[in-house]
């Protein structure tokens, strides 16, 4: 689609200007109920786009150049309000843009996307700026964090989006929405000017409507950068060109405890069934394999990410930006600005990212989580000995009800089973939509080693087509 | 592992966050039962297995030290929530 957009582009049978125009015409009439977008800003986007025209017209046009985009609320966007999902920073306009919004300034931004406050949450109701509706369905989540970056492409309300996915948070909703989610590697693209979350975790991931689209934008994204001291030098692989290739010869792992997870939807292991043997029609060499670890996926990753998250957001205390409740003393000022500034989910997190790291408790549950991480992370390197790919599905069934999970953190958190183990090893992943139940979308989720970002979008084309 | 009522104020001063009265049992609750499941991990044997901080494998990452970002001191004053001329103002820290 966004190769279909260039080319209509280029031969002037649309402009950047008409597209910005269009998709707002569908944000008027769709985001009041949907509530996709925290903030957006028409006559910035048109000011852009009327740049990214000239540039064309030049005919110096790269592979976005004038095509459109949604960021989630926690990139930071120059002089643009970007709040995370989160009262705390409600009229905050940073005083500089996030790399990956600088790499993309030849694309006009259409708005912010709404999040679960600071990217914590699966459903994206834990946003300060009230819950984005699922596009397939309106009673159901859209799946989170990145809730809003998934259904504004969902709903046709933007032909991609930025999001960010420390545990799931691309891949879930992507999952949810029936389009394309991709988490890189951590540390392909730089996470400089995002706003921090669990940062051993956190990466920048892309919602489009094809594995080809994820491509193109991954393309324009990845690389070094000397602002982010986690991106690593290394080349980047010719992802376009690659994804045509076939999957024939292919070694492709299925971990057998992502099948016996309790909860599984019916449905879902019968996509498995009828991808798995899609993948042997085409050539591809599937087998049934382990990963033993999988099972305490979940409680290291909430005991790092909530560790992580007390540290993180410690910086918001009413002093250099964002909100200050005023106190009678500097003391009153830190407690009133965060207590009135965070909602349950983040207070929640950093509590008990404050208890696990306390005296005395530091060994039991910080250090316990990270040593299981490094298992973790062993069983997928020892998997990827044998395995390119590894197939398992996104999540143990489709959308939930609005509501349906919120009075239970644990029941929210375990959305995550299947993706937080690729997070806790810092290994790329891709979401494809594959089939659904009852009438909702269902994704596949694929894996590969690290910087082996061509591996899966090339599986995951091979579903696709 | 349970954390009672009290505990959660501890931790909730030492995080800066007040809760209310309800809020703390409420709290208690939710963190208890993300604990009692945290306990899982106490199954795995993990003798010798060092723990991972990160995923990189990078060590010592170094730049020239040289000012090397674009903020304009108005746009970074502009965002602060109370100034006095060119600097951001607070509550004295000092009694």
């Amino acid at each position: 689609m966004l190769k279909e957009l260039r080319q209509n582009l280029d031969a002037g049978k649309t402009s950047s200007q008409k597209l910005v125009e269009e998709y707002f015409k569908s944000i008027k009439k769709l985001d009041k109920d949907l509530n996709a977008f925290i903030s957006v800003d028409e006559k910035k986007a048109l000011k852009r786009a009327a740049e990214a025209d000239r540039t064309i017209e030049k005919k110096e046009s790269g592979a976005l150049t004038g095509i459109p985009f949604a960021a989630k609320d926690n990139f930071c966007v120059k002089h643009y309000k970007s709040t995370a999902g989160s009262k705390i920073l409600e009229d905050y306009e940073p005083p500089y843009s996030a790399t990956s919004i600088r790499k993309l300034e030849e694309c006009p931004l259409l708005g912010k996307a709404n999040c679960d406050e600071f990217a914590m949450g699966a459903s994206g109701e834990n946003s300060a700026y009230g819950p984005t509706k699922n596009p397939r369905d309106p009673s159901r989540v859209p799946g989170g964090s990145s809730s809003g970056s998934a259904a504004a492409v969902a709903a046709g309300l933007a032909p991609f989006a930025l999001g960010t996915d420390t545990g799931g948070s691309v891949r879930l909703p992507a999952s949810f929405c029936g389009i394309v989610g991709l988490k890189p590697t951590y540390g392909r693209i730089s996470r400089y000017g995002i706003m921090a979350m669990a940062s051993s975790l956190d990466v920048v991931g892309i919602l489009a409507d094809t594995v080809e689209d994820a491509a193109i934008v991954l393309d324009a994204l990845c690389g070094p950068d000397p602002l982010d001291s986690t991106t690593p030098s290394v080349k980047k692989d010719d992802y376009l060109k690659e994804i045509e290739k076939s999957v024939k010869g292919m070694r492709i792992g299925v971990p057998k405890e992502y099948l016996q997870a309790e909860g599984l939807d019916d449905k879902v292991k019968k996509e498995m069934s009828s991808a798995i043997q899609k993948y042997k029609d085409l050539g591809a060499d599937v087998e049934e394999m382990s990963l033993p670890r999988t099972g305490y996926a979940i409680a290291a990753y909430y005991v790092i990410v909530s560790s992580e998250v007390s540290s993180n957001l410690a910086r918001y205390d009413g002093v250099k930006y964002g909100l200050r409740v005023p106190g009678e003393t500097l003391d009153q000022m830190y407690i009133d600005t965060r207590t009135i500034g965070f909602g349950w989910e983040a207070e929640r997190r950093m509590l008990m990212g404050t208890f696990s790291l306390s005296a005395g408790y530091q060994d039991k549950y910080y250090q316990k989580a990270q040593k299981v991480r490094t298992l973790i992370k062993q069983d997928f390197d020892k998997a990827f000995k044998k395995y390119d790919v590894l197939l398992t599905p996104t999540a143990p069934g489709p959308a939930f009800e609005l509501g349906e999970k919120t009075k239970d953190p644990l029941s929210m958190y375990l959305m995550d089973v299947f993706t937080a183990p690729a997070s806790l090893a810092g290994i790329p992943a891709l979401s494809v939509p594959a089939g659904s139940a009852h009438g909702l979308p269902l994704g596949l989720q694929f894996m590969a080693p690290q910087f082996a970002e061509s591996s899966i979008l090339r599986a995951g084309r091979a579903i696709e087509l | 592992m349970k954390i009672s009522a009290r505990k959660v104020e501890k931790i909730c001063e030492l995080a800066k966050i007040e809760l209310a009265e309800k809020e703390v049992q409420k709290m208690s609750r939710d963190l208890s039962s993300v604990l009692d499941y945290a306990e899982k991990l106490e199954e795995v044997d993990t003798a010798d297995v060092e723990p991972a901080c990160q995923a990189t494998g990078l060590k010592n990452v170094r730049r020239p030290d040289k000012v090397d970002y674009d903020f304009e001191k108005t746009d970074m004053l502009e965002s602060a929530p109370e100034t006095a001329g060119d600097l951001i103002k607070v509550r004295k820290i000092f009694d």
